[in-house]
């Protein structure tokens, strides 16, 4: 077990921001804490979609519906159970359903390309997949058994003749699992236990959450905002609002905010700056709005500061591995010119050390991230080292601390919030999807036509990123638009890169390493582009 | 005007809205995604198209559908016709 100390003053700081402990439920299960919720607030709008409104009662009765036939169908506790549902009251209830059964969800998405599909259905070791569109799906997955969310006999009469499932669901069971992009071309599947979405939920210092809590889901369900969109209101009483399409739309988002009276949003970093440039009106009814995924662009931070005011803004930050956000930071004012927007400090029941070395790092000391607390996964799904162990057990200056390591630089700030300082490998963020290059890479290489390739990140001119690939072809048919092609039954959409460029040759540098500065000039020929 | 002079006004506005978008685009055979569109520039033209030519001008379907400009310049006419006869700058 390593050792982890500093001196007096790197000491006296961690100290002072991980007095984080707050009272939370961490000895019930999302089960529990749901049907609680169900039985006290009957009658309370649990879910709006369109112009469907379920309370309560309709949404536990129609999750109860759905458990009782998963039950009838075998699975058990400890399963895992895919659930292929678009953004609908069915796509909770059936959340629920499988929680109910102490089962854990593996959101997946009907758009991923079929391998993609089967090879994280395949790592979860999931065997039956709960779908809205059953037989286009039994189709595309021969190996699992489909199940449709809705019954033959549907309807709320039906659904509310079942009670709560009497199956034993604990704290420490897996409730969900999300992949994320592995370096080494295969997706990493991260479980998470029911007692980090509470600790995630309650007693939150980052946005005030309670039976009138108006919160929007827009974000897709196979990303772990959705357990703040989706647990963070269902676990309190308040109200769900879904977006009620898969692509969003400026003024369709300005209607549903303002006609369900959403309190509060979170938004990626890329969506938050479009909506800023854009139709910054749209969010002016929302109480609280949470942004993050990304480094913040200062000047989008100004405007909205200018158009929100102070109080109202929150800038947060997480790895999938910490349960959805391990961070948070109230912009109250801008950063010093020339300094980038702090991550802030560690939310209720969550710890966060900046360590170099072994060592504790003082204010000002840039290292790397570290987090413990309950909102970490237990560990990658049957994971063979990936790039080393993340998680470990460390002596944390006297305390005996499980820490994931984000691979994420940082350095404290005096006041004891933490500043982001880029990444310590070759993890990126493309429109707030965090994306391995390596498994692009990885992909690109099996393609026959190409001999070699390197994929890199860059700007677009209004500021977006995009990831831009070089590729040296095999054999003299090799295009850019096959290149796409193929990768795209391979990787979902965004991990295409926008641009593939055929080159002799990939330039060096005078170390060796390759001339990505060349490379970008051929992508971006009118002008130099930003790193 | 005919039918193929109001698409030709709205080609030219695309190509414009387009290259204000920062995309490498000239003519309206350019294709908005291969021109080095992506999901959040898709997000801000059809912000753009709705304030021009009315909400619902350019459904996100249209635009993934099929994305050369010429093709996005008859489907904002088309959805112009049908869904606001009166609408329009």
């Amino acid at each position: 077990m390593d050792r982890i100390s500093g001196d007096e003053k790197a000491v006296s700081i961690h100290s002072r921001i991980n007095q984080t402990a707050q009272p939370y439920p961490s000895h019930d299960s999302l089960k529990a804490l749901f049907e609680r919720c169900a039985a006290r607030y009957a009658d309370a709008v649990a879910v709006v979609h369109r112009d469907r409104r379920l309370t309560y009662r309709s949404l536990n009765g129609l999750a109860n519906a759905i458990a009782a036939r998963l039950l009838e169908a075998g699975v058990r506790t400890g399963d895992t159970v895919g659930v292929c549902v678009e953004r609908s009251p069915e796509l909770i209830a059936a959340l629920l359903a499988v929680l109910k059964c102490g089962a854990a969800y593996l959101p997946v998405d009907a758009s991923w390309p079929d391998a993609r599909l089967r090879a994280v259905l395949r790592a979860a070791g999931c065997r039956l997949i709960l779908g809205d569109q059953v037989t286009a799906l039994a189709d595309r997955l021969p190996d699992q058994r489909t199940f449709s969310v809705r019954s033959g006999q549907a309807g709320e009469e039906t659904s509310l003749r079942h009670g709560n499932p009497r199956t034993r669901v604990g704290p420490d069971d897996i409730a969900y699992i999300n992949f994320t992009s592995g370096s080494t071309g295969h997706p990493k599947g991260v479980p998470i236990r029911h007692r980090s979405v509470a600790r995630l939920v309650f007693g939150a210092r980052y946005a005030r959450m309670g039976r009138d809590s108006v919160v929007l889901h827009a974000s897709p369900v196979s990303f772990d905002a959705a357990t703040f969109e989706i647990w963070g209101p269902l676990l309190h009483g308040g109200t769900c609002v879904l977006y009620p399409a898969s692509f969003i739309r400026l003024s369709e988002l300005r209607r549903v905010l303002a006609d369900q009276g959403v309190t509060l949003v979170f938004l990626t970093t890329a969506l938050f700056n479009t909506v800023v440039d854009e139709a910054p009106d749209a969010l002016s009814g929302v109480r609280t709005i949470l942004t993050g995924g990304e480094a913040h662009s200062i000047s989008h931070m100004g405007k909205a500061l200018a158009h929100y005011g102070p109080d109202r803004l929150v800038s947060v930050y997480g790895p999938t591995e910490c349960t959805t956000f391990a961070t948070y930071y109230p912009v109250r004012r801008l950063p010093p010119a020339g300094t980038a927007l702090p991550i802030g400090r560690p939310i209720q029941n969550t710890r966060m050390y900046v360590v170099d070395k072994k060592r504790l790092c003082a204010a000002g000391e840039i290292g790397e991230v570290w987090l413990a607390g309950p909102g970490l996964s237990p560990g990658y799904l049957g994971q063979l080292a990936d790039t080393g162990e993340p998680f470990a057990v460390c002596d944390m200056d006297g305390r005996r601390e499980r820490i994931y390591r984000t691979g994420d630089r940082g350095y404290l700030l005096e006041d004891g919030n933490v500043v982001f300082q880029g990444r310590l490998d070759h993890q990126v963020k493309v429109n707030g999807f965090r994306v391995e290059i390596g498994e692009v890479s990885h992909h690109l290489d099996q393609d026959p036509t190409v001999k070699q390739s390197y994929v890199t990140v860059t700007e677009t001119p209004s500021g977006g990123k995009v990831l831009v690939a070089f590729v040296v072809p095999a054999v003299p048919h090799c295009t850019p638009s096959a290149v796409r092609g193929r990768l795209s039954v391979r990787l979902p959409d965004y991990m295409i890169p926008s641009a593939v460029h055929l080159c002799g040759e990939l330039p060096l540098t005078a170390t060796g390493k390759v001339d990505r500065r060349t490379l970008l000039s051929v992508h971006h020929p009118f002008g130099a582009s930003s790193s | 005007m005919s039918d193929t002079a109001d698409e030709q006004h709205v080609e030219a506005w695309l190509i414009g809205a387009c290259q204000a978008l920062g995309l490498n685009v000239t003519a309206a055979e350019d294709d908005f995604f291969e021109s080095g569109g992506t999901s959040l520039s898709a997000m801000k033209l059809i912000a753009r198209v709705e304030e021009t030519f009315g909400e619902d001008a350019l459904p996100p379907d249209d635009l993934f559908a099929e994305s050369s400009l010429r093709a996005l310049a008859s489907a904002i006419e088309r959805n112009r016709r049908r869904t606001a006869p009166l609408a329009g700058s």
